[in-house]
């Protein structure tokens, strides 16, 4: 239950730039604080790292690399996040997919909306 | 495909097989009938020599008697005065001769002596006296000889002849054959007959006793009127003629014309009930007899019975390596049909990667285990081939799909952005965009690979801003394919760069030029965008959405470096991007 306010600092991973700015906009829009876009792994790790976020949303893909890592930390910080894709299907061998929220592009912003605050 | 495999064999081995059975029945046949007919042969071979042989005791038992009675009658005519008892004298000669039963002579009425009408000494055979003979004169109890054969026929033919066989019931009833000579002197007057007579009995109990025919009967038949003259049942002789054995073996009387005109030959008689007999015949010729030999079928074949097992046996044996052989053969012929069937069992299950491994020979199987191999290996390659391809088309949707999701979701940024400025430009600014983005989707189309050449990038970007003319841009540097992502990404910030220099820049002056240059450097691409242009048109600096754009969207997306410069002769922008990020890498 990640509510939409200034107290709540929402993590962004999205490595296309528009779709990034504008997730960002539209969340800051709905009074979230938003920190990213992130379009690597590392840059996201070091977001992280430095601000104390409430939640995510990864985009599965990002290029020459993917989100697992991201989100294995934010599990392993007990933070909930959602992912979102542009593609069909993501691999079935990976256990982080259960149980996790996965939206498909392209997203609007109340679903995502809807995903947080059942998170 | 094993039972298929079976049934040729079986058929190669039938069609072989079958035509040589035949071939041995009709060859065990033909030697059947050959041996049946040689055997035959034999047996009329043993008959005719049976038949010379008593033929020939026949002729010297004759001729023994003719002489005997020629010269008694030569005696008799040299020595008109003989006596009685010389006369005795004489025929007890006579008949001391080996085979020579008894011995007569008949004289005319009245010749030996004038008192007597009918005088005819005789002497013959008989063992129950000593010395063993019988003297009489068959004259004697008033029996007229004259009317017998044996006496008128030599006196009217004035010759010699041979009686037909007859019994002598008064001389102790025995079968017998006489030789009369006629008595005639000088004068050519008639005195009598001088007589020899001879036991057929013993001879044809000889003939039939020596008999080399085993399981046969002899029988000899006289052949005036077919009288039998020897019989193995005695109480045929002499009573029954040939006519009368037709019961016992039928077909008889129609042979009977051959047999009794003193031909030889043979003839197969059956009698319903019972077993076939072969009856074969030969004259006797001096006698005017023939012999017959009776023999059953089954005793004829016996000699050949064995060579006829043995034949059997051995063709038997012949055909059972003949079997043997052709089942070899037919194995041998199939077997390499074996893993052909196999593997065309696999490829026909749609296993293409079987292949037939025959080593040895050249011949048309492993011919066509060669051609099977081909079309297998070709298959294969075609699938792979298609496999390949699928696999490409596949990738090549999803990336397609990829895109077109990311640039729609590009597009939606880009309306927002525009409908927050909210101005006339920034509606014409969206269809800029929208339309660079386009770009980037046809040159992909077009090529239909995901490389995308920077040159033709640049120049379509700048194309609507330019009216197509080509003076108005240079474009220098080494032929770059982009990625996708870098490509969407540059033409965006080549749009805004072109956009901006219709606005207030090169592009806005008849005089000005763009140059467009890349070349490597050590972190990356190096791409600059420089403006050239005389009026000191005025220099907005682009803020807003625009710029932010122009500066951030390489950096964040392709891990690159920007920076503009406002300069006297106008804007120069320039950006370093890493080479993984921007070029695909060589093929």
């Amino acid at each position: 239950m990640i509510q939409a306010n200034s107290s709540n600092t929402i993590l962004i991973v999205e490595d296309a730039y528009l779709v990034g700015l504008q997730l960002k906009d539209d969340l800051e829009s709905l009074g979230y604080t938003v920190i990213g876009p992130a379009s690597s792994v590392k840059r996201a790790i070091n977001l992280i790292d430095t601000n104390a976020v409430c939640g995510a949303v990864l985009d599965v893909n990002l290029g020459h690399e993917n989100s697992i890592p991201i989100a294995n930390r934010l599990d392993k910080d007990d933070v909930p996040f959602i992912f979102i894709t542009g593609y069909e299907s993501v691999s079935a061998d990976d256990t982080i997919f259960t149980n996790k929220k996965l939206l498909r592009k392209p997203i609007f912003i109340d679903d995502v909306k809807t995903a947080l605050e059942d998170l | 495909m094993k039972h298929n495999q079976k049934r040729i064999k079986w058929t190669l081995f039938a069609a072989v097989s079958l035509p040589l059975c035949l071939l041995a029945a009709a060859i065990q046949f033909f030697n059947y009938k050959a041996i049946n007919e040689q055997s035959i042969k034999h047996i009329e071979a043993i008959v005719q020599k049976e038949a010379v042989e008593i033929t020939l005791d026949f002729d010297m038992l004759f001729r023994q008697a003719e002489q005997v009675a020629q010269l008694s009658a030569t005696t008799l005519m040299n020595h008109p005065t003989m006596n009685i008892v010389d006369i005795f004298e004489l025929l007890e000669n006579n008949v001391q001769q080996k085979d020579i039963y008894g011995s007569c002579v008949a004289f005319e009425p009245f010749v030996f002596d004038s008192d007597l009408e009918l005088f005819a000494p005789y002497v013959c055979d008989d063992e129950s006296k000593s010395p063993p003979f019988r003297f009489l004169d068959i004259a004697e109890d008033a029996y007229d000889y004259r009317d017998h054969e044996w006496y008128k026929k030599p006196i009217t033919l004035k010759k010699p002849i041979w009686t037909k066989p007859y019994f002598d019931e008064g001389a102790g009833n025995i079968l017998m054959s006489t030789y009369s000579v006629p008595l005639i002197n000088n004068k050519d007057e008639i005195w009598g007959v001088v007589t020899i007579d001879i036991a057929l009995d013993e001879i044809s109990a000889k003939s039939t006793s020596s008999n080399k025919l085993k399981g046969s009967s002899l029988m000899i038949v006289e052949c005036n009127g077919g009288m039998l003259v020897s019989h193995p049942d005695s109480s045929y002789i002499m009573h029954n003629t040939l006519a009368d054995l037709n019961s016992h073996y039928p077909g008889l009387i129609n042979e009977s014309s051959n047999i009794l005109s003193g031909k030889a030959g043979h003839f197969k008689s059956t009698k319903p009930g019972s077993e076939t007999m072969w009856i074969i015949y030969h004259p006797i010729s001096t006698a005017n007899w023939t012999l017959i030999a009776v023999i059953k079928n089954s005793s004829a074949l016996t000699p050949m019975l064995k060579l006829i097992k043995s034949n059997a046996l051995l063709l038997v044996l012949a055909l059972a390596i003949m079997f043997l052989v052709v089942y070899f053969a037919t194995t041998v012929v199939m077997r390499p049909t074996v893993p052909i069937l196999a593997a065309i069992k696999k490829l026909s299950s749609g296993d293409f990667t079987a292949r037939i491994h025959i080593t040895k020979r050249n011949n048309e199987l492993s011919s066509i285990a060669d051609s099977l191999n081909t079309m297998a290996s070709q298959i294969e390659d075609e699938i792979t081939k298609t496999e390949k391809s699928l696999e490409r088309e596949t990738l090549l949707r999803r990336e397609i799909d990829h895109r077109v999701k990311n640039m729609l979701a590009q597009i939606v940024t880009l309306c927002k952005q525009a409908k927050k400025s909210a101005s006339e430009d920034s509606i014409e600014g969206l269809t800029h965009q929208i339309n660079s983005l386009k770009l980037v989707h046809e040159l992909l189309s077009k090529e239909g690979h995901s490389m995308l050449p920077l040159n033709e990038l640049v120049r379509q970007c700048c194309a609507p801003f330019i009216n197509n003319s080509t003076d108005r841009l240079v474009i220098d540097g080494d032929s770059i394919f982009l990625k996708t992502k870098a490509a969407m990404c540059l033409s965006l910030v080549f749009n805004e760069l072109a956009t901006n220099a219709k606005k207030h820049g090169a592009f806005l002056t008849n005089g000005g030029t763009v140059t467009v240059r890349w070349s490597s450097t050590e972190n990356g691409l190096q791409i600059q965008w420089i403006e050239k242009h005389s009026g000191t048109t005025e220099e907005k600096k682009q803020s807003g959405f625009g710029m932010q754009l122009l500066l951030d969207m390489i950096p964040f997306e392709l891990e690159g470096t920007t920076n503009i410069d406002m300069a006297k002769t106008g804007v120069e922008f320039t950006t370093i991007i890493p080479f993984n990020a921007i070029m695909e890498p060589k093929q």
